[in-house]
């Protein structure tokens, strides 16, 4: 038998080529002639700016995305509009009309709702968000008061609307203003808490979402994003208006039981 | 296959001898994990336009404490226009088959970019995880999930082939 990998290997150095030696490490030092105090001292001079920076961030503790400092050592990238936001009004969740809630997608979604209960016996401000689809219930979340850093506000599965296409919908902390879910950031989004602003996730990022208020959930925005691909719907991140990954600070964080 | 190199400003900075030292290190690196990531379509179009950028501006670029990962986001940027689109990979040569079974070609254009970019440059170019999550953007140990479950997505569509 061939394993798997061993066919991978045949075929990619058939395509693409025979495997290449890394270069340096630095790239900006290829061809230039610094000597290596020179490369300490540019080293020393970069990290003494990124503790600065640190620090500035730490002490403005923005509260608002448009206020949130920059990584100024790169060029921005350009902006792309590619915002969606997925609500289109109140309504029967199931056929019966015993459960309202929020429709979302209109009719491309054949009836996807949310909807949301008070759970008083686990708190003033516990409430239980049930997603709908067609009048079914594809799962709920009891959404509680928490200090809980490890953010899983998100809906366990992407879910598949009729025209094929996927849905991942999320609650978010209320503070957040903008929303992307791409699986790009799988390694970001889970169990995220930075101290720092993260790296821009470029022009195109994927589907991003503008968080909105649902009644009777007060401990979180809803968040619904729409994709083409399975693969690219995960957890939530938190962009500001630049599109640059945010923390997702423990404080702003509801838990969610299922 | 030769990237090309669109603008005059390009062309300017090209002047520039550590930009040509750095990008003819680069460039075939960056070619592997374009080819990869968003299949052969678009990696000439992709790396003219990292050029251009790095010829653009490439005091500030050289500057950075890691130019080779701006420049792959930027790369990986370019090629993310047909991203979600099922690239169009080269078929597996006859002279190549039967040990290596030609459904390998369909199976890996179905991952998804993360996890083709982690089979086919670790697996197939012999890539070190830090080296394809600096292309990816991502940590080390997400690119060796991205990896566990692209080789096993494979294994389970074409199984491996009698030698």
């Amino acid at each position: 038998m061939i394993a798997i990998e061993d066919q991978v290997r045949r075929y990619a150095t058939d395509v693409a080529g025979p495997a290449i030696a890394a270069p340096p490490a630095d790239l900006a030092q290829v061809g230039s002639h610094q000597s290596h105090r020179g490369r300490w001292l540019l080293v020393a001079a970069l990290v003494l700016f990124v503790i600065g920076l640190t620090a500035v961030a730490v002490i403005a503790r923005p509260t608002d995305e448009s206020e949130a400092p920059s990584v100024a050592t790169e060029p921005p990238l350009p902006q792309v509009e590619s915002i969606v936001s997925r609500a289109v009004g109140t309504g029967a969740c199931t056929a019966d009309g015993s459960v309202t809630g929020v429709l979302l997608e209109g009719s491309a979604a054949d009836g996807l709702c949310v909807s949301s209960l008070p759970v008083p016996e686990q708190g003033p401000d516990a409430t239980r968000v049930g997603i709908y689809q067609n009048g079914e219930l594809l799962w709920s979340w009891v959404l509680v008061p928490c200090t809980n850093p490890d953010f899983q506000g998100k809906s366990p599965f992407p879910i598949t609307l009729p025209d094929g296409e996927y849905v991942m919908v999320a609650i978010v902390p209320s503070e957040v203003s903008y929303v992307v879910l791409d699986n790009d950031l799988n390694a970001l989004a889970p169990n995220y808490v930075p101290s720092d602003p993260g790296p821009d996730v470029g022009p195109d990022p994927g589907p991003t979402a503008v968080p909105f208020d649902v009644d009777g959930i007060r401990l979180g925005r809803l968040a619904v994003a729409r994709a083409t691909d399975v693969s690219d719907v995960a957890s939530p991140a938190r962009l500001d208006a630049n599109r640059r990954i945010l923390p997702m600070r423990a404080d702003m964080i509801a838990c969610t039981n299922n | 296959m030769t990237a090309a190199v669109p603008s005059e400003e390009a062309a300017r900075g090209s002047d520039d001898p550590r930009v040509a030292a750095l990008f003819s290190e680069f460039e075939p690196r960056l070619r592997q994990a374009l080819f990869a990531y968003a299949g052969p379509a678009d990696v000439d179009d992709a790396i003219g336009e990292t050029f251009a950028h790095l010829c653009g501006d490439p005091e500030r670029i050289l500057a950075m404490s890691n130019p080779r990962g701006y420049l792959y986001r930027i790369a990986r940027d370019k090629a993310r226009g047909s991203r979600r689109l099922t690239p169009e990979l080269p078929p597996v040569r006859h002279e190549l088959q039967p040990e290596v079974a030609p459904e390998l070609v369909p199976a890996l254009a179905r991952l998804s970019p993360n996890q083709r970019t982690a089979v086919f440059l670790g697996a197939g170019l012999g890539w070190s995880w830090v080296e394809i999550g600096e292309f990816l953007g991502t940590s080390e140990s997400t690119v060796r999930n991205h990896y566990q479950r692209g080789i096993q997505k494979l294994r389970h569509e074409i199984g491996e082939v009698d030698e």
